[in-house]
């Protein structure tokens, strides 16, 4: 039986290779894209103005598995680790680290029309960064910043604040479009709505990723 | 070239990616499986994009003469991370329930024990 799933899959990719046609007409749009929506980062712009459809459904799909993995690993019980194991040497870089990641966080997601960057990856650069921290100083103290800083009704308004500026954007596409081009060409402060929904599609993935890494490690304990 | 090139080995991954899910008894095993046929699909689309040129697409004036990567692939493959991640993350707490419910990894294992409930 497995034999011939095997045999199967393989012939299905041998015709797939096959039928892969390296010199077809490659088309070019980045032209189009960036006149249109007047931001330097192509890839900003397709995700965030013409595929906005794809970002909302993506960030819901996001906030779902948060829940889910919060919601099915509550029936399980904490591991109450009190001697977390450390190391000197990597305690001290593991809170610098952190801080660097705070700073660039700020970087990628208020330039991420302007430089490689954006919200998704911002929240992960920061996320590492703060996970790090825990892993190898204090998981305590890092957990704690979790309800100090209110990150979960930051991360509910912000997930409100994405959809209602996506919304105005779908709904009024000419305003933002006249708002995208008043604004000068590579400018921190260009880009109409795209930079302000950067910034919180950064929290909102930097806490759902911090919730379920936290989650995860409060089940396992730490190393 | 080198797009091509990337693309064929993609699918080479894919292929090893799919037949260690097939072929794994162990339950992380097949979850490292599926992160492989996920990376590849991530490397396809980067192939895809590098077909038109390998320069990223973020435009610093003039941008008629040089060959950008193609921005739509990998805006697309932006999504698929980000969900390729949920997905990671649901598999993996879907692994710790079965596995404090059975004691095994073993899908073989889990499925005897489970035909032996269920009777």
């Amino acid at each position: 039986m497995k034999i011939a799933g095997i045999i199967a899959v393989t012939i299905i990719f041998v015709i797939v290779m096959l039928s892969f046609d390296p010199s077809g007409s490659i088309p070019r749009p980045i032209e189009q894209i960036v006149e249109r929506v007047n931001v330097p980062n192509a890839v900003t712009s397709v995700y965030l103005e013409a595929r906005l459809y794809d970002t909302i459904f993506e960030i819901i799909v996001f906030t779902v598995t948060a829940l889910g993995v919060a919601a099915l690993l509550a029936s399980l019980p904490v591991n109450i680790d009190e001697g977390q194991q450390v190391f000197g040497t990597v305690t001290v870089y593991s809170g610098g680290l952190a801080a660097l990641s705070i700073t660039l966080f700020l970087y990628v997601v208020i330039n991420g029309h302007i430089t490689p960057g954006g919200g998704f990856v911002g929240g992960v650069v920061l996320a590492t960064g703060v996970i790090t921290y825990g892993l190898t100083s204090s998981f305590k103290k890092a957990s704690l910043h979790y309800d100090m800083l209110k990150i979960g009704v930051f991360e509910k308004i912000s997930f409100v604040l994405i959809f209602a500026l996506s919304t105005l954007i779908i709904l009024l596409p000419e305003t933002h479009s006249q708002l995208l081009s008043e604004a000068g060409f590579g400018s921190t402060f260009s880009g109409g709505f795209i930079p302000i929904l950067n910034i919180l599609i950064g929290i909102k993935v930097y806490a759902g990723a911090w919730k379920m890494s936290s989650e995860f490690i409060s089940r396992r304990g730490t190393l | 070239m080198t797009g091509t090139i990337v693309i064929y080995f993609s699918i080479l991954g894919m292929l090893v990616g799919t037949i260690g899910m097939i072929l794994s008894k162990d339950l992380i095993k097949k979850i490292l499986s599926l992160g492989i046929v996920e990376t590849s699909i991530n490397l396809m689309y980067t192939g895809i994009s590098a077909r038109s040129g390998i320069i990223p697409p973020i435009v610093s004036g003039d941008f008629s003469s040089a060959f950008y990567a193609d921005p739509i692939p990998q805006a697309v493959i932006i999504t698929g991370i980000v969900i390729s991640f949920a997905l990671l993350c649901l598999s993996l707490v879907f692994a710790i329930i079965i596995y404090n419910r059975y004691h095994t990894m073993n899908v073989e294992t889990i499925e005897m024990i489970f035909e032996r409930e269920k009777q």
